[in-house]
C-alpha cells in the first residue's frame, strides 16, 4: 500500500476540510495528469455506479453526498463537472475529488464542467479563493492546467451518456466526441464548447443558449442521438433543478444537479443517480449539510447608486 | 462574449492589470487632469425632440445616423446621470467599422437638458412612458424620413425600420426592463448593474451615499475632480465629460449644483425595483446582465441565470458605473452580444 501511502494522508487532511500545501497539490496534480491523460474523451464506465451533477464548492454538502451515497471506494462515483466556483470551499472539493480520481482510478470518474476554465473560473470565485488561500495564483494553474485533461464525456455500459452540459449541432456520434482534440482551454464555441455548455429545451431542433454560449436542443435532437448511439439516456447535469433531478424529452435526458440550496440562497434540493449492477437508477435526494463552523460571509452590500 | 469577459477581468496580482488605457491611478492625476470636455467628441449630433401632443423635450445625442435601417442602440442613464454617461461607450462602438449601429442615448426627465411638464415626476410609470413614446417615436420618423426619401429616390432600400436594442444603467436598467413590453420591434435588452434583490436592500444606505456627495462645486473642474477622488467614476476620461452634464451654474451662489435633486426622488425608489427580477424573466426579447459582481445576482436571478435563462457576464474591477469605469468592455461586450444575434 506505500504507493498510496501520501494520497491517503492527503484524503485524512482533505476530509477535515483543510486545504494541502502547495507542493503536495502539485504531487497531486502532477499523478492526476497522468492517469487523465491516458482517458478517452468518452470514458467507458461500469455499472453500479452513482452519477452526480454539479458540486460548485459545497465541500460540506459533497461530505453529505457522500454520507448518502456511500463512501468511496465502497460506491463508484461519476461526477459531471463543475467542482468550483460560487461555493466558499472549491479547493478542498476540487482537491478532494481529485485525490479520490489518483486514489481509486477505476472507481471514481470526473468530467468536464464549464467552470473547469480558467476564464469562468477567473470571474465566478476560484481564482479569488485560490489566492485567499495560497496567498498566490499557483494552486488555481495547476487546477486549470489539469482541467484541460478531464474527458468531456462518459459512457456506462454502453447505455447512459453523461456530460456536463449537452448535445451540439457538429456532434452526430460517440465517435465524433472521440475525435476531439480535448487537451485545451475550453473554447468559446464548437463542438467541445457545446458539449460543456447546452442545455435540454422544449422548443425542437437546435438554438442558440440564451446562455450566449453552446445550444438548445429538443426532444427530437435527443430522440435521434439516442437511437442513432443505441442509448437509453442522455444524463447530464449544468442546470439548477429545485428537485436536484429532473426528467425531459420523454425521458430521454435527465439533469442532475449536486449543489442543495446553490449558492447558500436558492433553496433547492441536491440529487444523485444510483445505477446497479442491473442498470436500473434510483434518485437519492438531499437537503444541504447541517453547517457547522462555516464562516458567517455577509454579502457586501453594493456601493448602489441609484 | 468569453473574450469581453476575459479582457474585463485579468487576475488582479499586480496593480499594472487593473489598469486600461482609459484608467490611471487616481494618485497619478494631476489637478490639470480635471478638465472639461465637449460631448461633441464622442457623439455625431445632438438635438431635441418634442413629442408630439406634449411640452416634453427630450435632448438625445445620436451616432452613426446615416444608418436607417438594422440595429439601433438606445442607451438609457442612471438616476442622476445623464446621456453622456454613454460617451466612451458610444465612441467605441462608433469607430468598430465592420459592425456599425446606429446609437441613440436620451436624457432622462429630470436630468441633464431635458424639460418636461413636470421634472420632478420620477415615478416608474412616467419614465416608463417616456422610453416606450420616445424610442417608438424616434424610430417612426427615421422610417417615415426613409420613406419618403425612397418615395423621391425610387431606390429600394430596407423599409421595415430599427431593431431596437435597450441598454439601461442602473434605474435606467430598471427603466428598460419594464418598457421592454411597449417597445418596438424589440430585440434585445441589456441590463447593466441593477438587480433587485440587490437594488432595494441597498435603498436603505442610499440616503447617505447622497448626502455624502457635495452640494455644490465653485468649478467644474472640482466637480470632475471629486467624481474620481471618491472613486465614484474610475476613469477621468469618462468623468470629464459626463460629470459637467450633472450639474448646472446658478447666480444666486455662483456655484454649480446638482440638476437632478436624488434626495427629492426617495419617494420613487422602491417602485423603480419592485418586480424588477420577474419582470426581466418574462421578457420575452434576448436578455443580457451585465454586473460589476457575482454577489449582485438576487435568489430569483441565481436560479435563473443557473437553469441558463440569460447571459450573464461580470466585468470585475469596475465600480457601479461599468460603461464609465471599462467603456471597453463593455462596448466589446455589447458589439459581441449582437454578432451572435445576427
Amino acid at each position: 500500500m506505500g504507493e498510496f501511502q501520501d494520497v491517503d494522508r492527503y484524503i485524512s487532511i482533505l476530509k477535515e476540510c483543510k486545504p494541502l500545501l502547495e507542493n503536495e497539490v502539485k504531487d497531486l496534480c502532477e499523478k492526476a495528469k497522468e492517469i487523465l491523460s491516458k482517458e478517452s474523451n468518452v470514458q467507458g464506465v461500469k455499472c453500479p455506479v452513482t452519477v452526480c451533477g454539479d458540486i460548485h464548492g459545497q465541500f460540506h454538502d459533497l461530505m453529505e453526498l457522500f454520507k448518502i451515497g456511500g463512501n468511496c471506494p465502497d460506491t463508484n462515483y461519476l461526477f459531471m463537472g463543475d467542482y468550483v466556483d460560487r461555493g466558499f470551499y472549491s479547493v478542498e472539493t476540487v482537491t478532494l475529488l481529485v485525490a479520490l480520481k489518483v486514489r481509486y482510478k477505476d472507481r471514481v470518474t470526473i468530467l468536464r464542467g464549464n467552470h473547469e476554465s480558467r476564464q469562468i473560473t477567473q470571474v465566478y470565485g476560484f481564482y479569488d479563493e485560490c489566492l485567499r488561500k495560497y496567498g498566490n495564483p499557483n494552486i488555481w494553474k495547476l487546477f486549470t492546467d489539469l482541467f484541460d485533461y478531464l474527458p468531456l464525456t462518459a459512457l456506462i455500459e454502453n447505455q447512459v451518456f453523461c456530460l456536463h452540459g449537452g448535445l451540439s449541432p457538429s456532434i452526430d456520434t460517440l465517435d465524433h466526441i472521440e475525435n476531439l482534440d480535448r487537451v485545451q482551454e475550453v473554447p468559446h464555441e464548437g463542438a467541445m464548447c457545446d458539449l460543456l455548455w447546452s442545455d435540454p429545451d422544449e422548443r425542437c431542433g437546435f438554438s442558440y443558449s440564451p446562455r450566449g454560449a453552446g445550444y438548445t436542443f429538443g426532444k427530437d435532437i435527443s430522440e435521434q442521438f439516442n437511437h442513432n448511439n443505441g442509448l437509453t439516456l442522455v444524463a447530464r447535469a449544468h442546470q439548477l433543478v429545485m428537485e436536484g433531478y429532473n426528467w425531459c424529452h420523454d425521458q430521454n435526458v435527465v439533469t442532475i444537479f449536486s449543489a442543495p440550496n446553490y449558492c447558500y440562497r436558492c433553496g433547492n434540493l441536491a440529487a444523485i443517480m444510483e445505477i446497479d449492477e442491473k442498470m436500473k437508477h434510483t434518485f437519492l435526494q438531499f437537503d444541504p449539510a447541517p453547517r457547522r463552523g462555516e464562516p458567517h460571509v455577509t454579502r457586501r452590500t453594493p456601493d448602489y447608486f441609484l | 462574449m468569453f473574450r469581453s469577459m476575459y479582457k474585463g477581468n485579468l487576475p488582479p496580482i499586480g496593480d499594472s492589470n487593473l489598469l486600461n488605457s482609459h484608467n490611471k491611478n487616481t494618485t497619478e492625476i494631476d489637478d490639470s487632469e480635471y478638465y472639461k470636455v465637449e460631448w461633441n467628441q464622442y457623439f455625431d449630433n445632438s438635438r431635441d425632440i418634442t413629442i408630439a401632443g406634449t411640452t416634453n423635450t427630450f435632448r438625445i445625442y445620436e451616432s452613426n445616423i446615416d444608418i436607417t435601417s438594422g440595429y439601433l442602440f438606445v442607451f438609457l442613464h442612471g438616476g442622476g446621470y445623464t446621456s453622456l454617461s454613454w460617451s466612451l461607450v458610444s465612441q467605441i462602438m462608433k469607430k468598430n467599422e465592420k459592425k456599425r449601429y446606429r446609437i441613440m442615448c436620451y436624457d432622462s426627465r429630470g436630468h441633464g437638458e431635458t424639460k418636461t411638464n413636470d421634472n420632478n415626476d420620477l415615478s416608474i410609470g412616467t419614465l416608463i412612458n417616456d422610453c416606450s413614446t420616445l424610442v417608438n417615436y424616434y424610430c417612426q420618423e427615421i422610417l417615415n424620413n426613409n420613406n419618403n426619401n425612397n418615395n423621391n429616390n425610387s431606390s429600394d432600400e430596407d423599409n421595415s425600420g430599427f431593431k431596437v436594442v435597450l441598454v439601461g444603467h442602473s434605474l435606467g436598467g430598471a427603466v428598460v426592463v419594464k418598457s421592454a413590453p411597449l417597445v418596438q420591434n424589440l430585440m434585445a435588452i441589456i441590463v447593466i448593474d441593477v438587480v433587485e434583490g440587490t437594488a432595494l436592500s441597498a435603498l436603505s444606505s442610499m440616503r447617505s451615499i447622497i448626502e455624502k456627495r457635495p452640494r455644490s462645486f465653485k468649478e467644474i473642474k472640482d466637480a470632475i475632480k471629486w467624481s474620481v477622488t471618491s472613486a465614484t467614476i474610475k476613469n477621468v476620461e469618462s468623468a470629464r465629460v459626463s460629470i459637467p452634464s450633472q450639474i448646472r451654474y446658478s447666480d444666486k451662489d455662483q456655484k454649480y449644483h446638482w440638476i437632478t435633486d436624488l434626495e427629492q426622488t426617495e419617494q420613487y425608489w422602491k417602485d423603480w425595483f419592485t418586480g424588477l427580477s420577474k419582470d426581466f424573466l418574462a421578457c420575452k426579447a434576448l436578455k443580457l446582465l451585465l454586473l460589476a459582481g457575482t454577489d449582485r445576482l438576487d435568489k430569483e436571478l441565481t436560479i435563473a441565470q443557473m437553469q441558463g435563462k440569460f447571459q450573464l457576464i461580470v466585468l470585475a474591477q469596475c465600480g457601479h458605473v461599468i460603461q464609465e469605469d471599462n467603456p471597453i468592455s463593455t462596448a466589446e461586450t455589447l458589439l459581441e452580444f449582437i454578432h451572435r444575434l445576427k
